[in-house]
């Protein structure tokens, strides 16, 4: 079954886009996604699941968070190993 | 060259000086969660864990003294320079405590960032330094990372290896590394 994930990820340049795009695209799971760097955006879609991607997003170093919980962002910012 | 070390080692305890102040302040239990953690706020306290330690008791002491600023920021100075001793009477040369990794990927401070927080999050790793323009990475680890002979080799291609999964291509830099013919 197929899932969209939006986060919210703190990019400063097309090399933070990079590194984004990189991890994403070594996701299993991954079918698709998007980045946007002015909205700060990342959409994701294909068979995974919010907090897997948001993990990996998180590795990069960037601050990560869910778009949707704007009013109480739920920040992510640890890189885990 | 042991001038050279001892300058390069005195450089940190500024910043280990300015650091603990803060953390003493309102974040005493904390330290030890950052020890526990091995991502320690001083690039001495990796290196000398029981000095830290020791150096925890002398800001106790000065706290419950009550005697004052001086006091006390002169025994933070004692300890950092202790720790200082420690670490330098722990190696052989400056260069053989650092691993230099070559990172790509990076196009600004902010990038330099993420790879410095990505660097410290693992538990080998005590303090890191990246220079985007340079493309490089300086990383200090702690003592129990040392214990193989190849120890460098070995977490150097860890940390790069790691890094290279969160986005950032990188490896070992062999053939800068001044010390280069201790490689097996």
């Amino acid at each position: 079954m197929a899932e969209t994930v939006v986060l919210r990820v703190g990019m400063s340049c097309e090399g933070c886009v990079g590194a984004v795009k990189r991890v994403l695209g070594k996701m299993q799971g991954v079918e698709s996604f998007d980045v946007d760097i002015k909205e700060q955006k990342v959409t994701v879609k294909g068979n995974v699941t919010p907090d897997a991607v948001l993990q990996t997003v998180s590795k990069t170093g960037k601050k990560t968070s869910f778009w949707d919980a704007e009013p109480a962002p739920v920040e992510a910012t640890a890189a885990s190993s | 060259m042991e001038a050279a070390a001892a300058v390069t080692r005195l450089s940190f305890v500024p910043l280990a000086a300015a650091a603990r102040p803060l953390l003493a302040g309102f974040m005493r239990p904390r330290v030890f969660a950052s020890i526990s953690s091995s991502s320690s706020s001083s690039p001495f306290s990796g290196g000398g864990g029981g000095h830290f330690f020791g150096g925890g008791g002398g800001r106790g002491r000065g706290g419950g003294g009550g005697g004052g600023g001086e006091e006390y920021g002169a025994g933070a100075a004692a300890a950092a320079s202790a720790a200082a001793a420690v670490v330098l009477g722990e190696t052989e040369t400056a260069d053989a405590d650092v691993i230099l990794l070559r990172v790509g990927g990076m196009s600004c401070g902010g990038c330099a960032a993420s790879v410095k927080r990505i660097l410290e999050s693992q538990p080998e790793v005590t303090s890191a330094t990246v220079d985007f323009e340079k493309k490089t990475a300086a990383v200090w680890t702690t003592p129990e990372a040392k214990a193989t002979k190849d120890w460098r080799k070995q977490l150097g291609e860890k940390l790069s290896h790691h890094l290279s999964t969160c986005g950032f291509q990188s490896h070992l830099l062999d053939e800068e590394e001044p010390d280069s013919g201790s490689q097996q």
